[in-house]
């Protein structure tokens, strides 16, 4: 028998809808109470629970060095250069319309220019696919079986191997519940233009686009009752345990390929005892987030809202220490939303296919990258304002804006509009604006000596010249 | 605009790259792009006029995935396995919809933990009422193996195994004994409900087959393919029993148990709408949006009400009708909120929808419905291509190339004084956009006669409207015509439209594409569907008889 989930807080159970309704204070001021430390040592010093409550919730203690974190922001269907593009040279350069809402965080991020998508002109796929599929992941795609599902889409199935989040979480994920953590935005179906994380070839990874599901995903494991922890333990195991036999059967009748199939499930299963066995801990400034009344995320009037309440949690992921590797996709390639939440009725695709001449569009299309741009800011500032050690966990973070396409009436993949935000704990050198003629699997190599990878490549290696040294501190 | 170099020939010409399911060759598209050259889904067979001699004596299907249930699936078997409306599988990640229609793919880690976190909340609310969930008394001491073995062979729709009982026990008495036999009977229920046996398609073929081999689809899990074709949903007691009896082993057996279900309106309209959402992409129209200034009359009200509007249509016609009140039905649901786009008085309607006999002058059938013009409409005017591409991709299965890379594609603003159809002339002026846009705009300039809501204009920009066109590239629908109307009619005259239906509804039915193995099967399918008088029903009848539907390749 379960007992009904809790939040802890001060002291005190709150069911879980009056810790969301108190919304009016949103993720930030330790005012708004939500899982602090000293919360949870209050709750401790109530005497005899001590240890089946440490199980479930043990309060870090502060590492020597603060963990390093990597977050990919997605927005769709290219920029406007000529908006995108800062005025000046590597550290006197002004921003422009599209990049100015960045200005309070100058000094915190790097401009890159001439960064080029070069492994996408090689492979099957069309502009928006080979854009979505190489940008992570910097290989050819597979071929599929069918054109279908849209307009004039090639026969591609998925990318072809590992995206660099998840080759970073490999290396920095494993200390924590979640290897990283995948949120999104109304990002439509389940295809090639719609996921840009892969565990490996054709293992796309999909994002929760609900941020109230997001929570109890990953907060459902702080909201433990310790009274009930030793029962639920074994009722949990013992439900886990006969899940695999059954997968053990069955997998004893299956083909090759199946079988294959079946164990990456498998696999989860066991994570998830894992889970459950070893407890979670977490960070030391791990708050819940407030996330107010559900909306209907299908709903395209709540997708700014939406936006904003996945970032919440994502920054809350990060400060509870549950994963240190995560993405925020905001729709999908050839994303197709109206904007009419800042006065753009037209829809983002079809808008990114007119041409240069027609200014309306292009000052619409400023004003839709203009607007990625502040929550950009956004999501630095959540980070900022989460200390951690002698900064704040925004410093030890690297946020990296990704697009698949250059720019939306060309399919071009030349001149990608790369922002990077944060340096990793001081491994980038930000504050600057620079130009390359670069492929972008150098932009991830780097990425991976940011945070301590010696692979000497990264994606197909025909497109891969080397480390691009003046991006690291 | 549009400055690119022509690769190719512009005559447009058929064919058909008969490619085997495999991940080699570089697909043809790429190198005939914009030559207006039309290709086949990769592996399409030709049953067409210039299709190779078939020999079908033999089954030959191909291999395919094992599949998780879809969201759908999954919200409909809980509902008829626990009685839970609460469609907990909305909130799992989208299914694999590269083919056109969804396909449970393989697993992430958010959807087995969104499958654990639902198999909790499920089996919390299934507990709350033992007596529904027990079919027997509690008290009994035989009643624990009773309730696991019902359970199990429901909710894996084929006779639990002695050792998965023994396994269930094992959990029920780990929660017996924390908490009486409802914590028994939850922790059972959230286990089975994570069990693969449970989550996937398992279709397995008889132990020591060799690889290769086709064989028979299993009884259990023939009886499954048929109640997720046609009800979207899980078997009942009577599809189990016929398949436990062998009664599905025949064809005539199967078919009985078909009509059967197809009967049984309310589920099986399930099945249909499941199909034919996917089919013609349905579920963009709650989220459209338009031009206010241009179209008052439109909001997300009129788009919902326009989609049941549809929806009531495709109800009757997939119920009863055939292909050619399909295309040409002047059949239409309407209401006070969907009157106006009708071109009828609101005042004359309620909020109920009534069915009405509409202007065959102005509507027939579905290519002409308000919902799909408004769906493939921008939010300021018409929108010739897309339209045309639906009807080549969705209703003729044709494949267009993609546009050429670095190709500037704009549509054109609207401009005083000019109509849509000039705006877009540059298409057929500029010799390297011509090849693709003269087998797309001879299409699309037919509904011009409908604006980016649905409505009937005659006039746009001032002009009279000019819904003439040529069609190119078809097997039996090529020439010129006038207007949408004429347009539907050649549709539902058209072979071509009627394999692609089959096809279409082949793909739903079997959850994959259609392989070059399966060419005798979509024959078999054609034939049945043209002996019926191309009736919607008869159709997914003949897919349900196909030997793709009744039997498996057996993998290594």
């Amino acid at each position: 028998m379960t007992t009904t989930k809790r939040i802890w807080r001060d002291g005190k159970k709150l069911a879980r809808n009056d810790a969301r309704s108190i919304a009016a204070g949103s993720a930030g001021s330790a005012a708004d109470g939500g899982l602090t430390r000293r919360a949870f040592a209050r709750t401790l010093g109530v005497g005899a629970l001590a240890l089946p409550f440490l199980r479930t919730l043990q309060t870090k203690a502060q590492p020597a060095t603060a963990p390093k974190r990597f977050l990919v922001f997605f927005s769709p269907n290219g920029t406007i250069p000529d908006q995108w593009i800062p005025d000046g040279g590597e550290t006197d350069f002004t921003f422009r319309r599209i990049l100015e809402p960045l200005q309070p965080y100058r000094d915190n991020v790097l401009v890159l220019q001439g960064i080029d998508q070069r492994s996408s002109n090689s492979g099957p796929g069309d502009g928006h696919q080979v854009g979505m599929g190489h940008i992570l992941t910097c290989r050819e795609l597979l071929p599929g079986d069918t054109m279908g599902g849209c307009d004039s889409c090639a026969p591609v199935s998925w990318a072809s191997g590992i995206s660099v989040d998840q080759r970073i979480a490999n290396h920095i994920g494993t200390d924590t519940p979640f290897r990283s953590v995948e949120l999104g935005a109304m990002v439509g179906g389940s295809n090639i233009w719609t996921r840009m994380c892969y565990r490996a070839g054709s293992e796309p990874i999909p994002p929760e686009t609900n941020p109230f599901n997001a929570f109890d995903r990953l907060f459902a494991g702080l909201e433990e009752d310790p009274f009930g922890n030793e029962q639920r333990l074994r009722e949990g195991r013992s439900v886990l345990d006969a899940v695999q036999q059954d997968f053990a059967a069955l997998q004893s009748r299956l083909g090759r390929e199946d079988r294959a199939r079946l164990e990456v499930h498998l696999e989860v299963v066991r994570d998830l005892e894992r889970r459950l066995e070893s407890g979670i801990s977490i960070g030391a400034e791990c708050r819940a987030p407030m996330l107010g009344e559900r909306l209907d995320t299908g709903r395209v009037e709540n997708f700014p809202q939406t936006v904003e309440l996945q970032m919440d949690v994502m920054a809350a992921a990060f400060a509870c220490d549950l994963t240190r590797v995560g993405s925020l996709q905001w729709t999908n390639s050839v994303g197709n939303i109206p904007f009419g939440f800042i006065g753009v009725p037209d829809r983002h695709h079809d808008l990114s296919h007119e041409g240069d001449s027609n200014t309306d569009a292009v000052n619409k299309l400023v004003e839709i990258n203009r607007w990625y741009a502040e929550r950009f800011a956004g999501m630095m500032e959540r980070l900022a304002r989460i200390p951690e050690g002698d900064g704040t966990v925004l410093d030890n973070t690297v946020i990296v804006w990704v697009n698949e396409l250059g720019k939306g009436n060309s399919h071009t993949r030349n001149d990608m509009p790369f922002v990077i935000g944060g340096s990793g704990g001081g491994a980038l050198r930000t504050g600057r604006f620079l130009r390359y003629d670069r492929p972008h699997n150098d932009l991830w190599l780097t990425m991976l000596r940011a945070f301590g990878i010696e692979d000497e490549s990264f994606g197909d290696t025909r497109f891969q010249t080397g480390v691009i040294d003046n991006l690291l501190a | 605009m549009c400055g690119i170099t022509r690769l190719g020939s512009v005559v447009p010409t058929l064919h058909s790259n008969a490619r085997m399911r495999h991940r080699l060759a570089a697909p043809l598209a790429f190198v005939l792009a914009c030559s207006g050259e039309i290709d086949e889904p990769t592996g399409t067979p030709t049953p067409g006029p210039n299709g190779p001699p078939l020999t079908c004596d033999v089954p030959t299907v191909p291999s395919g995935p094992i599949r998780r249930l879809t969201r759908d699936q999954y919200d409909l078997t809980v509902r008829d396995l626990l009685g839970d409306t609460t469609t907990p599988a909305r909130a799992f990640p989208a299914d694999d919809d590269s083919e056109g229609f969804y396909v449970g793919g393989q697993a992430s880690s958010l959807h087995v933990e969104q499958w654990a976190a639902a198999a909790e909340a499920l089996a919390e609310r299934a507990t709350m009422d033992l007596e529904a969930l027990v079919p027997c008394d509690v008290a009994a001491a035989s009643c624990v193996d009773t309730f696991l073995e019902d359970f199990a062979t429901r909710a894996y729709r084929r006779p639990a195994t002695a050792a998965e009982v023994g396994r269930l026990r094992a959990v029920f008495d780990v929660g017996f004994e924390n908490g009486g036999f409802v914590n028994g009977a939850k922790l059972v229920v959230q286990t089975v409900l994570q069990s693969p046996n449970f989550l996937y398609h398992v279709e397995l073929a008889p132990e020591g087959e060799t690889e290769g081999a086709i064989v028979p689809v299993e009884d259990y899990a023939l009886a499954s393919r048929l109640s997720y074709f046609l009800w979207a949903s899980m078997p009942d007691a009577t599809l189990l029993e016929a398949a436990a009896e062998g009664r599905l082993r025949t064809e005539e057996g199967l078919l009985e148990e078909a009509r059967r279900m197809l009967a049984d309106e309310d589920r099986a309209r399930f099945g249909t709408r499941s199909f034919y959402r996917q089919w013609l992409k349905l579920q963009g129209i709650p989220n459209l949006q338009k031009n206010d200034e241009l179209y008052p009359l439109f909001s997300r009200d009129v788009a919902v009400a326009l989609q049941t509007s549809l929806e009531l249509f495709l109800d009757e016609v997939f119920q009863s009708g055939d292909l050619e009140q399909l295309y040409t039905s002047n059949v239409g649901y309407v209401n006070a909120t969907v009157a106006p786009i009708f071109g009828l008085d609101a005042a004359d309607f309620g909020t109920d929808f009534e069915r009405v006999t509409l202007d065959p002058t102005q509507r027939a059938g579905l290519v002409t419905h308000p919902a799909i013009m408004a769906l493939l409409g921008k939010s300021n005017q018409s929108d010739p291509i897309h339209r045309a591409v639906f009807v080549r991709q969705s209703l003729l299965c044709q494949h267009l190339p993609p546009p050429p890379a670095d190709l500037t594609i704009t549509a054109p603003d609207p401009a005083p004084g000019l109509s849509t159809r000039e705006r877009f002339a540059e298409h057929s002026s500029n010799p390297s956009c011509a090849g693709c846009h003269r087998l797309l705009d001879g299409v699309g300039f037919g509904f011009e006669h409908y604006d980016a809501i649905g409505a009937w204009r005659d006039e746009d920009g001032g002009r009279a409207v000019d819904a003439t066109g040529e069609v190119h590239g078809t097997f039996d629908m090529d020439g010129p015509y006038d207007g949408a109307i004429e347009l539907a009619q050649r549709l539902a005259g058209s072979d071509q439209a009627r394999q692609c239906v089959a096809k279409q509804v082949f793909r739903f039915a079997l959850q994959r594409v259609e392989l070059q193995a399966d060419a005798c099967s979509l024959r078999q399918v054609e034939t049945r569907f043209e002996e019926s008088g191309h009736r919607l029903q008869d159709l997914m009848l003949a897919v349900v008889a196909s030997d793709a539907f009744r039997f498996q390749r057996v993998q290594p």
